[in-house]
Protein backbone atom coordinates (compact mmCIF):
# COMPACT_ATOMS: atom_id res chain seq x y z
CA UNK A 1 0.00 0.00 0.00
CA UNK A 2 1.61 3.42 -1.29
CA UNK A 3 -0.82 5.26 1.14
CA UNK A 4 -1.52 7.47 -2.14
CA UNK A 5 -5.22 8.22 -3.48
CA UNK A 6 -6.32 6.89 -6.62
CA UNK A 7 -6.50 9.47 -9.04
CA UNK A 8 -9.99 10.99 -9.84
CA UNK A 9 -11.76 8.64 -6.79
CA UNK A 10 -13.81 10.01 -4.02
CA UNK A 11 -10.82 9.87 -1.49
CA UNK A 12 -8.67 12.08 -3.49
CA UNK A 13 -11.27 14.07 -4.39
CA UNK A 14 -11.86 14.39 -0.68
CA UNK A 15 -7.99 14.85 -0.12
CA UNK A 16 -8.01 18.11 -2.94
CA UNK A 17 -10.66 19.86 -1.25
CA UNK A 18 -9.10 19.97 2.06
CA UNK A 19 -6.35 20.61 0.74
CA UNK A 20 -7.45 23.09 -1.57
CA UNK A 21 -9.58 24.79 1.24
CA UNK A 22 -6.45 25.21 3.99
CA UNK A 23 -4.14 26.45 1.21
CA UNK A 24 -5.67 28.87 -1.24
CA UNK A 25 -7.18 31.93 0.00
CA UNK A 26 -9.86 34.06 -2.02
CA UNK A 27 -7.37 36.67 -2.93
CA UNK A 28 -5.32 34.15 -4.73
CA UNK A 29 -7.88 33.06 -6.92
CA UNK A 30 -8.90 35.85 -7.64
CA UNK A 31 -12.00 36.02 -6.04
CA UNK A 32 -13.15 34.38 -9.14
CA UNK A 33 -16.91 32.88 -9.28
CA UNK A 34 -16.71 30.44 -12.24
CA UNK A 35 -17.37 26.47 -12.34
CA UNK A 36 -15.46 24.04 -14.73
CA UNK A 37 -16.10 20.33 -15.25
CA UNK A 38 -13.35 18.25 -16.57
CA UNK A 39 -14.53 15.37 -18.50
CA UNK A 40 -11.62 12.72 -18.88
CA UNK A 41 -11.21 10.14 -21.58
CA UNK A 42 -9.76 7.09 -22.36
CA UNK A 43 -9.65 6.23 -18.73
CA UNK A 44 -7.36 2.69 -17.41
CA UNK A 45 -10.81 1.90 -16.48
CA UNK A 46 -12.51 2.39 -19.94
CA UNK A 47 -14.97 4.64 -18.24
CA UNK A 48 -15.27 8.41 -19.09
CA UNK A 49 -14.36 9.90 -15.69
CA UNK A 50 -15.60 13.70 -14.33
CA UNK A 51 -14.09 16.15 -12.35
CA UNK A 52 -15.81 19.31 -11.30
CA UNK A 53 -15.05 22.12 -9.18
CA UNK A 54 -17.37 25.34 -8.38
CA UNK A 55 -15.79 28.92 -7.02
CA UNK A 56 -17.57 31.19 -5.51
CA UNK A 57 -15.84 34.55 -4.86
CA UNK A 58 -12.58 32.58 -5.05
CA UNK A 59 -13.29 30.24 -2.37
CA UNK A 60 -14.29 26.49 -3.62
CA UNK A 61 -17.59 25.76 -3.08
CA UNK A 62 -17.88 22.41 -4.75
CA UNK A 63 -15.72 19.66 -5.97
CA UNK A 64 -17.29 16.38 -7.47
CA UNK A 65 -15.72 12.98 -9.65
CA UNK A 66 -17.67 10.59 -11.11
CA UNK A 67 -18.82 8.73 -13.95
CA UNK A 68 -21.32 8.71 -16.65
CA UNK A 69 -23.96 7.54 -14.16
CA UNK A 70 -23.20 10.07 -11.06
CA UNK A 71 -24.38 13.50 -10.64
CA UNK A 72 -20.99 14.93 -11.77
CA UNK A 73 -22.46 14.17 -15.14
CA UNK A 74 -25.52 16.23 -14.94
CA UNK A 75 -23.51 19.25 -13.92
CA UNK A 76 -24.22 22.90 -16.60
CA UNK A 77 -20.55 24.38 -15.22
CA UNK A 78 -19.42 27.92 -16.63
CA UNK A 79 -16.41 25.22 -19.00
CA UNK A 80 -16.47 22.00 -20.17
CA UNK A 81 -13.23 20.93 -20.75
CA UNK A 82 -12.45 17.60 -22.80
CA UNK A 83 -9.28 15.55 -22.77
CA UNK A 84 -7.57 12.47 -22.72
CA UNK A 85 -6.79 10.88 -19.44
CA UNK A 86 -2.63 11.37 -20.16
CA UNK A 87 -3.40 15.20 -20.34
CA UNK A 88 -5.74 15.39 -17.45
CA UNK A 89 -3.12 13.45 -15.44
CA UNK A 90 -0.40 15.83 -16.29
CA UNK A 91 -2.40 18.94 -15.50
CA UNK A 92 -3.32 17.60 -12.55
CA UNK A 93 0.73 17.01 -11.64
CA UNK A 94 1.25 20.75 -12.77
CA UNK A 95 3.65 19.12 -15.45
CA UNK A 96 1.09 21.02 -18.12
CA UNK A 97 -0.48 24.25 -17.65
CA UNK A 98 -4.10 24.73 -18.68
CA UNK A 99 -3.59 27.77 -20.85
CA UNK A 100 -0.83 25.52 -22.79
CA UNK A 101 -2.70 22.86 -22.94
CA UNK A 102 -5.72 25.24 -24.61
CA UNK A 103 -3.18 26.52 -26.73
CA UNK A 104 -1.92 23.65 -28.56
CA UNK A 105 -5.29 22.34 -28.75
CA UNK A 106 -4.38 19.30 -26.33
CA UNK A 107 -7.82 20.32 -24.64
CA UNK A 108 -11.10 21.39 -26.04
CA UNK A 109 -13.21 23.84 -24.38
CA UNK A 110 -16.93 24.45 -24.42
CA UNK A 111 -17.50 27.67 -23.11
CA UNK A 112 -16.19 31.51 -23.53
CA UNK A 113 -12.33 30.78 -24.79
CA UNK A 114 -11.12 34.44 -23.97
CA UNK A 115 -12.56 33.92 -20.51
CA UNK A 116 -11.09 30.46 -20.12
CA UNK A 117 -7.22 31.96 -21.34
CA UNK A 118 -8.15 35.06 -18.79
CA UNK A 119 -8.71 32.02 -16.37
CA UNK A 120 -5.78 30.14 -16.93
CA UNK A 121 -3.40 31.48 -13.90
CA UNK A 122 -6.55 30.74 -11.74
CA UNK A 123 -6.64 27.09 -12.75
CA UNK A 124 -2.33 26.59 -12.89
CA UNK A 125 -3.01 27.06 -9.24
CA UNK A 126 -5.77 24.93 -8.42
CA UNK A 127 -3.54 22.79 -10.13
CA UNK A 128 -0.32 23.00 -8.39
CA UNK A 129 -2.12 22.34 -4.96
CA UNK A 130 -3.60 19.63 -6.75
CA UNK A 131 -0.48 18.21 -7.52
CA UNK A 132 0.13 18.43 -4.13
CA UNK A 133 -1.83 15.09 -2.57
CA UNK A 134 -0.41 11.86 -3.08
CA UNK A 135 -1.50 10.05 -6.03
CA UNK A 136 -1.60 6.89 -7.97
CA UNK A 137 -2.24 7.88 -11.46
CA UNK B 1 25.97 69.74 -6.53
CA UNK B 2 28.11 69.44 -9.05
CA UNK B 3 27.24 67.22 -11.96
CA UNK B 4 29.87 64.76 -11.27
CA UNK B 5 28.13 63.74 -7.95
CA UNK B 6 24.95 63.09 -10.02
CA UNK B 7 23.90 59.58 -11.91
CA UNK B 8 21.51 59.40 -14.88
CA UNK B 9 18.81 56.78 -14.72
CA UNK B 10 15.84 57.08 -17.06
CA UNK B 11 12.70 55.87 -17.09
CA UNK B 12 9.77 55.81 -19.71
CA UNK B 13 7.16 58.99 -18.97
CA UNK B 14 4.02 58.07 -20.40
CA UNK B 15 2.47 61.48 -20.60
CA UNK B 16 5.03 62.83 -22.23
CA UNK B 17 5.77 59.66 -24.26
CA UNK B 18 9.72 59.95 -24.04
CA UNK B 19 12.06 58.52 -22.02
CA UNK B 20 12.98 61.34 -19.02
CA UNK B 21 16.35 61.54 -17.15
CA UNK B 22 16.66 60.72 -13.40
CA UNK B 23 18.99 62.91 -11.34
CA UNK B 24 20.48 60.17 -8.67
CA UNK B 25 22.38 61.26 -5.80
CA UNK B 26 25.61 59.29 -3.87
CA UNK B 27 23.04 59.40 -0.98
CA UNK B 28 20.18 57.31 -3.48
CA UNK B 29 22.32 55.08 -4.39
CA UNK B 30 23.35 53.83 -0.71
CA UNK B 31 19.64 54.07 -0.02
CA UNK B 32 18.77 51.65 -2.85
CA UNK B 33 21.37 49.12 -1.34
CA UNK B 34 19.02 48.73 1.26
CA UNK B 35 15.54 48.85 -0.78
CA UNK B 36 13.64 50.41 -3.18
CA UNK B 37 14.66 54.21 -3.55
CA UNK B 38 11.56 56.96 -4.91
CA UNK B 39 12.78 59.75 -7.18
CA UNK B 40 10.39 62.16 -8.35
CA UNK B 41 10.83 64.39 -11.96
CA UNK B 42 9.13 67.29 -13.00
CA UNK B 43 9.10 68.16 -16.25
CA UNK B 44 7.40 68.41 -19.48
CA UNK B 45 5.17 71.33 -21.18
CA UNK B 46 2.58 71.66 -19.26
CA UNK B 47 4.83 70.85 -16.23
CA UNK B 48 3.89 66.99 -14.88
CA UNK B 49 5.57 64.38 -12.42
CA UNK B 50 6.71 60.95 -12.51
CA UNK B 51 7.45 59.02 -9.54
CA UNK B 52 9.72 56.34 -10.17
CA UNK B 53 10.89 53.76 -8.00
CA UNK B 54 14.48 51.96 -8.41
CA UNK B 55 15.85 49.13 -7.10
CA UNK B 56 20.00 48.58 -6.36
CA UNK B 57 20.98 48.77 -10.01
CA UNK B 58 18.45 51.91 -10.51
CA UNK B 59 15.99 50.14 -12.81
CA UNK B 60 12.79 51.15 -12.56
CA UNK B 61 10.31 48.69 -10.52
CA UNK B 62 7.38 51.10 -10.83
CA UNK B 63 6.43 54.35 -12.39
CA UNK B 64 3.54 56.28 -10.94
CA UNK B 65 1.92 59.76 -12.14
CA UNK B 66 0.74 61.30 -9.40
CA UNK B 67 -2.39 63.92 -10.06
CA UNK B 68 -1.84 66.09 -7.12
CA UNK B 69 1.70 67.32 -7.34
CA UNK B 70 1.63 71.26 -6.88
CA UNK B 71 4.48 72.08 -8.62
CA UNK B 72 6.28 74.95 -7.14
CA UNK B 73 9.69 76.27 -8.41
CA UNK B 74 12.66 74.35 -6.37
CA UNK B 75 10.17 71.96 -4.94
CA UNK B 76 11.87 69.27 -3.36
CA UNK B 77 11.58 65.18 -3.78
CA UNK B 78 10.86 64.86 0.02
CA UNK B 79 7.97 67.54 0.24
CA UNK B 80 5.65 64.64 -2.06
CA UNK B 81 4.30 61.63 -0.21
CA UNK B 82 5.02 58.57 -1.66
CA UNK B 83 2.15 55.88 -2.28
CA UNK B 84 2.56 52.78 -2.48
CA UNK B 85 3.40 50.38 -5.80
CA UNK B 86 -0.25 49.63 -7.73
CA UNK B 87 -0.39 45.81 -7.84
CA UNK B 88 -0.28 44.36 -11.27
CA UNK B 89 -3.25 44.05 -13.57
CA UNK B 90 -1.84 41.78 -15.42
CA UNK B 91 -0.42 38.13 -14.74
CA UNK B 92 2.88 38.35 -16.13
CA UNK B 93 3.31 34.68 -15.75
CA UNK B 94 0.36 33.60 -17.26
CA UNK B 95 0.93 35.76 -20.72
CA UNK B 96 4.85 34.02 -20.63
CA UNK B 97 3.48 30.59 -20.46
CA UNK B 98 1.71 30.94 -23.78
CA UNK B 99 5.04 30.47 -25.52
CA UNK B 100 6.09 26.87 -23.69
CA UNK B 101 5.39 24.45 -20.96
CA UNK B 102 9.10 24.94 -19.26
CA UNK B 103 9.27 28.20 -17.91
CA UNK B 104 12.95 28.67 -19.37
CA UNK B 105 11.44 27.90 -22.86
CA UNK B 106 9.00 30.54 -22.56
CA UNK B 107 11.13 33.27 -20.96
CA UNK B 108 13.57 32.39 -24.22
CA UNK B 109 10.54 32.70 -27.09
CA UNK B 110 8.95 35.64 -25.38
CA UNK B 111 12.09 37.36 -24.92
CA UNK B 112 12.78 37.10 -28.97
CA UNK B 113 9.43 37.94 -29.25
CA UNK B 114 9.44 41.16 -27.05
CA UNK B 115 12.76 42.12 -28.80
CA UNK B 116 11.66 41.83 -32.35
CA UNK B 117 8.69 43.85 -31.29
CA UNK B 118 10.92 46.41 -29.65
CA UNK B 119 13.02 46.72 -32.66
CA UNK B 120 9.86 47.68 -34.86
CA UNK B 121 9.50 44.27 -36.24
CA UNK B 122 6.45 43.11 -36.98
CA UNK B 123 4.82 39.83 -35.31
CA UNK B 124 2.08 37.41 -36.88
CA UNK B 125 0.77 34.55 -34.13
CA UNK B 126 -1.08 32.11 -35.46
CA UNK B 127 -3.16 29.97 -34.35
CA UNK B 128 -6.19 28.46 -35.89
CA UNK B 129 -8.81 29.97 -33.64
CA UNK B 130 -8.18 33.68 -33.84
CA UNK B 131 -9.64 34.25 -30.78
CA UNK B 132 -7.39 32.41 -28.93
CA UNK B 133 -4.72 34.40 -30.66
CA UNK B 134 -6.21 37.46 -30.06
CA UNK B 135 -6.03 37.00 -26.36
CA UNK B 136 -2.47 36.29 -26.91
CA UNK B 137 -1.83 39.54 -28.91
CA UNK B 138 -4.10 41.78 -26.63
CA UNK B 139 -1.41 40.48 -23.72
CA UNK B 140 1.31 41.71 -25.52
CA UNK B 141 -0.17 45.03 -26.71
CA UNK B 142 -0.71 45.62 -23.07
CA UNK B 143 3.04 45.93 -22.59
CA UNK B 144 2.86 48.62 -25.05
CA UNK B 145 0.37 50.63 -24.31
CA UNK B 146 0.14 53.43 -25.79
CA UNK B 147 2.66 52.48 -28.37
CA UNK B 148 0.77 49.70 -30.31
CA UNK B 149 3.46 47.25 -31.82
CA UNK B 150 2.80 45.76 -35.03
CA UNK B 151 1.23 42.28 -34.02
CA UNK B 152 -1.50 40.26 -36.05
CA UNK B 153 -3.37 37.37 -35.23
CA UNK B 154 -3.54 34.72 -38.70
CA UNK B 155 -4.26 31.29 -39.05
CA UNK B 156 -2.27 28.81 -41.46
CA UNK B 157 -4.15 29.77 -44.88
CA UNK B 158 -3.14 33.38 -44.71
CA UNK B 159 0.58 32.76 -44.74
CA UNK B 160 1.03 33.40 -47.68
CA UNK B 161 -0.48 37.19 -47.07
CA UNK B 162 1.95 37.97 -44.88
CA UNK B 163 4.23 41.21 -45.38
CA UNK B 164 7.42 42.90 -44.31
CA UNK B 165 10.93 42.05 -44.80
CA UNK B 166 11.98 39.92 -42.15
CA UNK B 167 8.58 39.55 -40.21
CA UNK B 168 8.78 36.86 -36.91
CA UNK B 169 5.94 34.31 -37.33
CA UNK B 170 5.62 32.04 -34.51
CA UNK B 171 3.22 29.21 -34.28
CA UNK B 172 1.10 29.24 -30.95
CA UNK B 173 -0.67 25.57 -31.36
CA UNK B 174 2.82 23.63 -32.18
CA UNK B 175 5.24 26.36 -30.04
CA UNK B 176 7.89 27.03 -33.11
CA UNK B 177 8.80 29.81 -34.78
CA UNK B 178 8.36 29.43 -38.60
CA UNK B 179 10.22 32.85 -39.11
CA UNK B 180 12.41 34.37 -36.22
CA UNK B 181 12.95 37.89 -37.82
CA UNK B 182 16.16 39.84 -37.10
CA UNK B 183 18.99 37.92 -35.23
CA UNK B 184 18.68 39.41 -31.78
CA UNK B 185 21.01 38.63 -28.93
CA UNK B 186 18.35 38.35 -26.37
CA UNK B 187 19.98 37.43 -23.18
CA UNK B 188 19.22 41.14 -21.67
CA UNK B 189 15.34 40.62 -22.40
CA UNK B 190 15.57 37.30 -21.11
CA UNK B 191 17.36 38.68 -17.39
CA UNK B 192 14.70 41.83 -17.57
CA UNK B 193 11.92 39.00 -17.87
CA UNK B 194 13.36 36.65 -15.21
CA UNK B 195 13.70 39.79 -13.17
CA UNK B 196 10.02 40.78 -13.78
CA UNK B 197 8.96 37.70 -13.06
CA UNK B 198 9.96 37.43 -9.57
CA UNK B 199 9.22 41.24 -8.53
CA UNK B 200 5.48 42.05 -6.91
CA UNK B 201 4.90 44.45 -9.95
CA UNK B 202 6.70 42.99 -12.49
CA UNK B 203 4.46 43.70 -15.37
CA UNK B 204 4.67 47.37 -14.80
CA UNK B 205 8.30 47.56 -14.33
CA UNK B 206 9.07 45.28 -17.79
CA UNK B 207 6.36 47.34 -19.89
CA UNK B 208 8.47 50.74 -18.59
CA UNK B 209 11.63 48.56 -19.70
CA UNK B 210 10.12 47.91 -22.93
CA UNK B 211 8.75 51.42 -23.51
CA UNK B 212 12.38 52.73 -22.23
CA UNK B 213 13.38 50.35 -25.32
CA UNK B 214 11.24 51.11 -27.62
CA UNK B 215 11.49 54.70 -27.12
CA UNK B 216 15.55 54.80 -27.53
CA UNK B 217 15.90 52.56 -30.09
CA UNK B 218 13.19 54.32 -32.48
CA UNK B 219 15.55 57.15 -31.94
CA UNK B 220 18.89 55.78 -32.21
CA UNK B 221 17.67 53.79 -35.59
CA UNK B 222 16.85 57.45 -36.90
CA UNK B 223 19.95 58.96 -35.79
CA UNK B 224 21.94 56.64 -37.66
CA UNK B 225 20.15 55.55 -40.47
CA UNK B 226 20.35 59.67 -41.90
CA UNK B 227 23.38 61.64 -42.45
CA UNK B 228 26.77 60.64 -42.16
CA UNK B 229 27.94 62.46 -38.72
CA UNK B 230 29.49 60.35 -36.22
CA UNK B 231 28.86 59.58 -32.70
CA UNK B 232 30.43 58.18 -29.34
CA UNK B 233 28.42 55.88 -27.26
CA UNK B 234 28.26 58.52 -24.64
CA UNK B 235 26.87 61.28 -26.75
CA UNK B 236 24.61 58.29 -28.25
CA UNK B 237 22.97 57.52 -24.76
CA UNK B 238 22.46 61.30 -24.04
CA UNK B 239 20.53 61.78 -27.43
CA UNK B 240 18.12 59.02 -27.35
CA UNK B 241 17.75 59.47 -23.62
CA UNK B 242 19.12 55.95 -22.30
CA UNK B 243 21.35 54.34 -20.10
CA UNK B 244 24.94 54.54 -20.82
CA UNK B 245 25.02 50.36 -20.71
CA UNK B 246 22.35 49.67 -23.25
CA UNK B 247 23.77 51.30 -25.62
CA UNK B 248 25.72 48.61 -26.53
CA UNK B 249 22.50 46.14 -27.11
CA UNK B 250 20.78 48.64 -29.27
CA UNK B 251 23.59 49.14 -31.43
CA UNK B 252 23.86 45.54 -32.10
CA UNK B 253 19.84 45.09 -32.64
CA UNK B 254 21.28 48.22 -35.44
CA UNK B 255 23.60 46.35 -36.62
CA UNK B 256 21.76 43.45 -37.07
CA UNK B 257 19.11 45.31 -38.98
CA UNK B 258 20.92 46.84 -41.34
CA UNK B 259 22.31 49.85 -39.90
CA UNK B 260 26.37 50.32 -40.21
CA UNK B 261 26.89 51.26 -36.78
CA UNK B 262 30.91 50.50 -37.42
CA UNK B 263 31.41 54.03 -39.63
CA UNK B 264 28.83 55.92 -37.51
CA UNK B 265 29.60 55.00 -33.88
CA UNK B 266 33.19 55.78 -32.26
CA UNK B 267 34.73 55.44 -29.10
CA UNK B 268 35.53 57.75 -27.22
CA UNK B 269 39.68 58.41 -25.60
CA UNK B 270 37.78 57.73 -22.48
CA UNK B 271 35.53 54.32 -23.53
CA UNK B 272 39.05 53.35 -25.63
CA UNK B 273 40.59 52.98 -21.93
Amino acid sequence: MSGNHAYLSQEWMTAVIDLVKQSLTAEEMKHVSSSMVNIVENCPDGKRHYMYFRFEDGLLAEGLVGTDDDEVASKTPEFRIIGDYDTFAKISQAELGARSALMRNKIKLKGNMVKALRLSSVVDKLNKIIAQVPTDY
Amino acid sequence: MPDDEVSKAYAFCNICKENVPLDITEDDIEKAKTGLISVISVHGTPQHAILVYLDMNLKARGVEYPSLVQVNEGASSESVQSTAVKEDIFDLSTIISSFGDKQEEAIKTFAHISAQLIAGNSLYLIHQNKSIGRVVKDQIDSLFTDEKPSSFVITFDDLDYVTGMRPTIYDLQYGTFISEGISIDTSYYEQIIKDALVSPNGFSMLKNDYHKLKYSYRRLWELLSSGARTYTKKKLAYLVSIDLSLIPLLLRMAENDGVDVASRVKDSQKEKK
